[in-house]
């Protein structure tokens, strides 16, 4: 009999999920694999090997048996931490964005496609959203977001219309098209029956522009940070078919000398049961 | 194989968390086999558990009598309450012994990913405890966990405004562990929460 190959691959966990009395299937987004769907046996035990491994968002290196048949499952074998982000948890604005990456990563990855580049940014967003400075987590996660949806092929073409390659905006006019299924920004001329869209300013499109052109911008203002969320928002929706969960939670960090609030933000908007 | 009434108490045996078939076939031939007095005992119990059991009003905690035990214990602390998730919790921390406050139950956790909400949880009731007074300290005592964190830090934006010392429960290495076989996750949430020694009394 063959002996079961074992796998070797740095992966940031998704999610895991119960799946028996003592063992959980977990989402693994891996650098050489694409997503994962793996089992860990003896996870929900009180003293478990993969201990404290296998909560979202850690970043590990991770062995794993090659399943047999394509259905079934992979077995993990051990899942040892690299960074556990555990910054993540001191502040409800960089565990609610560390949340939606996973969300979005969950979305937008493939079993069995490598994407090493989206996996890296993921990466490296994620050290930012745990340490960097508040005031920056807006950035870290658009400028990821970019990076998921180019990854997965779907870049935004933000520079010029998406449909006859020509300037979005004409000489001086001011108004423009948004188009999710077109791929991006068209011009006034081009905008016309293609479903998802909607009409954007020069300047509501300029923010999320200069991300993609690899600009600083910065989010902590709320008008910048509304016009990079509404078209990311809209772009992620219409491909998914669906808006992501998190996406609502996602509300601008805001100046720290703000009024103590009433308590957790956005009221009976938080309410998303699936 | 066996009659409907004996297939049926295999079925409903089943459904409970780690009975499988045998298990529930051996619990079953065990009832049927036993004194009836036993079997009729076991009926009651489950009887009076599902008649008079319920959230008590003030902690949701499970009780049969509202307010329960707990909350109507004079001994108790009133100033100071730990909220946990699920009332097995609070069943744990009473084990323990050490604990002389109060409790509240949130009957879950917030769960970004999972789409559970701190408004699907007894928040709004705990904030309308603090906001009545007497409450010097709330110890969030939710598991350390990225929901039980998440718990936390929705629980710290409603209750911080209230002016309310919030605590939350230690963690770090195990009595009687070692350091070489303690797990990354636990020697890392040890060195970034390194205390002053001896620690600081209260
Ligand atoms: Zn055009
Ligand atoms: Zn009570």
């Amino acid at each position: 009999m063959p002996a079961v190959p074992i796998l070797k691959t740095e992966a940031l966990v998704l999610r895991a999920i119960e799946f028996s009395e003592t063992s959980l299937v977990v989402w693994l987004f891996t650098r050489d694999h694409g997503r994962v769907h793996v089992i860990a046996k003896g996870a929900r035990r009180a003293r478990s090997p993969f201990e404290g491994a296998l909560e979202p968002l850690v970043r590990a290196e991770v062995l794993f048996y090659r399943k047999a048949r394509a259905e079934a499952l992979e077995t993990a074998k051990e899942v040892d931490p690299i960074d556990l982000h555990l910054g993540l948890r001191t502040a409800l604005p960089r565990m609610v964005r560390g949340a939606y990456l996973a969300e979005l990563l969950a979305a937008f990855s493939e079993p069995e496609v490598p994407a090493p580049e989206t996996y890296d940014a993921a990466a490296a967003a994620l050290a930012l959203l745990a340490r960097g400075p508040l005031s920056g987590l807006d950035l870290a996660l658009a400028r990821c977001e970019l990076a998921v949806l180019g990854g997965a092929g779907l870049a935004p073409v933000l520079d010029r219309c998406a449909r006859c390659r020509g300037p979005v905006f004409g000489e001086g006019v001011d108004r423009a098209w948004f188009s999710p299924g077109a791929g991006g920004a068209l011009c006034l001329a081009h905008g016309d029956g293609e479903r998802g869209t909607a009409a954007v300013t020069r300047d509501g499109l300029r923010p999320l522009l200069a991300l993609a052109l690899g600009r600083e911008v910065d989010l902590t203002a709320a008008p910048a940070f509304r016009a990079v969320r509404g078209l990311l928002d809209a772009y992620v929706a219409f491909h998914l078919g669906r808006p992501l969960g998190l996406a609502r939670r996602l509300e601008p960090v805001g100046p720290p000398a703000r009024a103590r609030g009433p308590g957790p933000r956005g009221g009976a908007r938080q309410r998303t049961k699936r | 194989m066996y009659g409907d009434a004996v297939a049926r108490l295999v079925g409903e045996l089943k459904a409970l968390p780690g009975v499988g078939q045998r298990t529930a076939e051996r619990l079953a031939f065990h009832l049927v086999q036993a004194p009836p007095e036993r079997a009729r005992a076991l009926a009651r119990a489950l009887q009076d558990v599902s008649e008079s059991v319920r959230p008590c009003r003030v902690c949701f905690n499970v009780t049969d009598q509202d307010p329960c035990r707990l909350c109507s214990d004079p001994g108790r602390d009133a100033g100071l309450l730990c909220v946990v998730e699920r009332p097995q919790d609070v069943l744990a921390l009473e084990r323990v012994g050490g604990f002389r406050g109060r409790y509240h139950v949130l009957l879950g956790a917030v769960s970004l990913l999972d789409g559970v909400a701190a408004e699907d949880l007894t928040i709004a009731p705990l904030v309308a405890r603090v906001k009545q007074g007497g409450v010097r300290e709330v110890l969030l005592a939710t598991n350390p966990t990225f929901d039980g964190d998440a718990t936390a830090l929705h629980l710290q934006a409603a209750l911080a405004p209230l002016g309310v010392r919030l605590t939350r429960l230690a963690r770090g290495l195990p009595i009687g562990g070692s350091l070489e076989l303690a797990s990354k996750a636990i020697l890392t949430e040890a060195l970034e929460r390194r205390q002053a020694f001896p620690a600081a009394q209260e």
